[in-house]
């Protein structure tokens, strides 16, 4: 397993980032040397501490996001998500350690790092009495835009979102689905470099769910960071390229979906290991005599059809050529199935070993 | 879900409707204001009423009533004026911030480029223009009284903008509560509502007292009056946006300036105006510089070296200026002093001037009582010291204060019983400098300031600023390493530039 404080792969920064779906188009080439490549960490989280008069709500966190990534943050309900969020976004401030956001401290230059930081909250708060439309022309004239721009920002950002149909509805009459997509839509008005998201599909229908997961892939595909939490990991695998676990205010692992998964098959000697589920045709008991009898393979849990077997190895060749010898020896296989672990389940094996 | 690479819009958007040089908090809480039923409910109400009473008061003065029938209409008149003014729409500014932070607004709102200063003050320009309103709605009434009612229209006028200028202060006021806890709403509303309706009755009985008193060269001047509505307005909001603002926001040095500034204008007019205005200026500043020193004395240090920068570039002066102006209570105690001893000399040339040179005892009483003052704001400090961790610092101040408030009325008793000279009673709060304050004002010493008692309140107080000063230079030299952290240099060692958008 990834150690907590074990930097993630490098990724090579966003060469020539597209700009966002809502952002301007780009002033023609001057003649002037190109800027200098924008180093690739993003944000970096070191010792961070905070505590409510006697809960300790995270502890010693320490991480690093690099540009372009998408990263998935997961834990409980008060594992410390929303807290570590809500430093990172200037809206808190940590007991001890240190945040940066491009290089700025988030409690030292809060007003620099507002400018390049979107923040989705888990609960976004309506205003009554205002209109989808009425409500991001409001943020939009409080990021500054004026006149024309600002309309065609709005329009481009309710386009993205799919917000137009909404324009004139009432913003407390919104429906889950609808209220994310607003909220998301005010996120990106000001084309935020990075875009921090607190639980943002919670509540939201199997629908809304793919919606919103096609919206964090364009924005992914355009160069954005993308830092969003989530206790359905489920979800969160799909779209991330690195998760966090966060238990108890601490980081418990760092590192990318399929690592885990892997990672948390390992073996109690922690090498590397695949699991399988074989049914046969009766001769049962010759599948596990076969299992102990032949290196690399072991018996993990018998069954009435079959077992489910360990092989020491997560080489796939190695896999196929001990099935292969298996049907050789005249053990009737008539179904095989690698698991694939569950990131619940990993997480939940890890959070066991822990 | 589309993108707008592929797909054109297909929906139009409402027209433009406020200007852009109007502040968005302004435009979303006139949006969100006018729509609301409070308003138009008020509204409404007050045009129906508006409506008959003149409209009663017309035709009983067709029908040959005199004028001093009148004057029960004219009291339904008023009151339909003043309670939306003086009562229901500052009310609403009660939740004004509070709404904000419940509903998970504010945050959001916060993000964006706007100060905490901007968000509160939109907030109260959107409710007062509300108000505005509402007076607008009002005048045609006052003009048709004027026309066919007999009655004295400069009067009415003088009569509506007081009470125009009493509703921006009492809209300040709840805006400033509105930032506050729920307890400490409830219990300033309990106090000021009797207050809101007493100024209101008040206005009504003293009808343009304040414009023909300032006619007549007798009572305080308009100007006097404008600036501090003006000041009182600012200091209230600046209140608001200090409990939302993220701490790297210093408006410690604002509150602090203005405070500086305030006392600077009343040396001013002791050396130049009347001491009647003088006084008057002195008198309306006291409560803003009493809220201001309460504050800055119950600060705690920023340790951010961001909040320093600003004054750091300014080189030597900067820093200096600094030592009165950033936030904590280190500098707070060289900010009241100064500020004291301008108040001093401010008092000393009213006095000079109002009773043609003062006599060594009065000049021995008035230095007596600024020292007692100064001790007296800055005495709890070493209890606030003790607990660094509280989260509402004001809390315990006022507490300290109030039991020696408590010792005070506990010495009052026994220097009422038979045999007990106040001389005797109050000696043994001489220790204490609130309740040395206290009796001192109601002249338990005889006005002998030099006796026993002093001699002994003063050895505390030197005592006290001495532990007070030792702390306060260690904790400028926690500053001045802020300071130097803070130095452009230091910064771009310590961290990356910015990505270029």
């Amino acid at each position: 397993m990834d150690t907590p404080s074990a930097a993630p792969p490098e990724i090579e920064p966003p060469q020539a980032a597209a700009s966002s779906p809502a952002s301007p188009a780009p002033s023609p080439a001057r003649s002037i040397a190109p800027p200098p490549p924008l180093p690739a960490t993003l944000v970096e989280v070191r010792h961070l501490h905070r505590v409510f008069d006697n809960v300790h709500a995270v502890k010693d966190l320490n991480f690093d996001i690099h540009r372009g990534q998408v990263v998935g943050f997961i834990g409980a309900n008060g594992a410390g998500k929303t807290t570590t969020m809500r430093i990172m976004a200037t809206l808190d401030s940590p007991t001890s350690g240190m945040v940066k956001v491009a290089g700025v401290n988030v409690m030292d230059r809060p007003e620099k790092v507002r400018r390049l930081i979107g923040w989705m909250p888990d609960h976004y708060g309506t205003y009554s009495c205002m209109t989808v439309y009425e409500y991001l022309d409001f943020f939009a004239r409080a990021y500054g835009f004026k006149r024309a721009e600002r309309r065609a920002r709005v329009e481009e950002v309710m386009d993205f979102a799919d917000l137009l149909v909404l324009a004139d509805r009432p913003m407390n009459k919104l429906s889950k689905g609808m209220g994310q997509r607003l909220c998301f839509g005010r996120m990106l008005l000001p084309d935020p470099e990075f875009m921090i998201l607190d639980e943002p599909a919670a509540g939201l229908d199997p629908k809304a769910r793919l919606e919103f997961k096609n919206l964090v892939r364009l924005l992914a595909q355009r160069g954005k960071t993308l830092f969003i939490s989530s206790h359905i990991l489920s979800e969160l695998g799909e779209m991330c390229d690195t998760l966090l676990f966060i238990d108890g205010g601490k980081l418990v692992y760092h590192g990318a979906a399929e690592t885990l998964r892997r990672g948390a098959g390992r073996a109690s000697n922690g090498d590397s290991q695949l699991m399988v589920d074989i049914t046969v045709l009766g001769k049962v008991e010759e599948l596990h005599l076969w299992a102990g009898m032949n290196p690399g393979w072991s018996l993990v849990e018998q069954r009435r059809d079959g077992a489910r077997l360990a092989v020491a190895s997560d080489d796939l060749n190695l896999l196929a050529a001990g099935l292969k010898k298996m049907v050789n020896e005249g053990i009737p296989v008539v179904e095989f199935h690698r698991e694939v672990r569950r990131l619940e389940d990993a997480f939940v094996d890890m959070l066991k070993k822990q | 879900m589309s993108s707008p690479a592929t797909t054109a819009p297909t929906h139009t958007l409402p027209p433009p409707d406020f200007s852009d040089w109007l502040s968005p908090i302004l435009v979303k809480e006139l949006r969100q204001g006018l729509k609301t039923k409070a308003f138009i409910s008020i509204f409404i109400l007050v045009q129906v009423v508006m409506t008959l009473l003149v409209g009663m008061q017309l035709l009983a003065l067709a029908n040959g009533a005199s004028r001093g029938a009148m004057v029960g209409f004219d009291g339904f008149f008023w009151a339909f004026v003043w309670i939306p003014l003086l009562v229901l729409m500052p009310a609403r500014g009660l939740m004004a911030v509070s709404d904000e932070v419940k509903a998970n607004t504010l945050d959001l709102v916060q993000l964006t480029r706007m100060s905490a200063f901007r968000i509160v003050l939109g907030k109260w320009v959107a409710l007062v223009a509300q108000s505005l309103l509402l007076v607008a709605a009002v005048l045609p009434y006052a003009v048709l009284r004027y026309f066919f009612g007999q009655v004295n229209v400069v009067d009415d006028l003088s009569v509506i903008a007081i009470m125009v200028a009493v509703s921006f202060v009492f809209t300040a006021f709840t805006v400033a509560l509105s930032s506050a806890p729920m307890v400490f709403r409830i219990i300033a509303l309990v106090l000021f509502l009797p207050f809101m309706f007493s100024v209101g009755v008040g206005s009504l009985f003293s009808r343009g007292f304040f414009f023909f008193a300032s006619a007549s060269g007798s009572g305080p001047p308009v100007w006097l009056i404008a600036t501090m509505v003006g000041l009182y307005v600012y200091l209230l909001l600046e209140i608001a946006a200090t409990r939302i603002a993220p701490v790297s926001e210093n408006h410690s040095a604002r509150k602090r300036m203005t405070a500086l500034g305030m006392a600077a204008v009343a040396n001013v007019l002791a050396y130049t105006m009347h001491e009647d205005v003088a006084g008057m200026w002195f008198l309306l500043c006291t409560p803003i510089w009493g809220w201001i020193i309460l504050e800055a004395l119950c600060e705690h240090t920023v340790r951010l070296p961001s909040l320093y920068a600003s004054w750091t570039r300014r080189g030597f002066l900067g820093r200096m200026a600094g030592r009165v102006l950033y936030p904590g209570w280190a500098t707070a105690l060289l900010f009241t002093g100064i500020l004291y001893l301008a108040q001093f000399n401010a008092v000393y040339q009213i006095s000079v001037t109002a009773g043609s040179g003062l006599t060594d005892l009065k000049q021995m009483e008035l230095i007596v009582t600024f020292v007692l003052v100064y001790a007296s704001a800055i005495c709890p400090l070493p209890v606030l010291l003790l607990f660094p961790r509280v989260r509402q610092p004001i809390w315990l101040y006022v507490l300290i204060q109030a039991l020696f408030g408590l010792l005070f009325a506990i010495a009052s008793i026994v220097a009422g019983t038979p045999g007990v000279t106040k001389e005797v009673a109050y000696r043994w709060l001489a220790p204490f400098p609130s309740s040395a304050l206290f009796a001192y004002m109601e002249g338990g010493t005889d006005g002998t300031p030099l006796d026993f008692y002093f001699k002994v309140t003063f050895a505390v107080v030197v005592i006290l600023v001495a532990y007070l000063g030792f702390r306060m230079f260690k904790e400028f030299r926690a500053i001045s390493r802020l300071e130097d952290q803070s130095k452009p240099e230091t910064q771009e060692a310590a961290a990356p530039a910015l990505p270029q958008s």
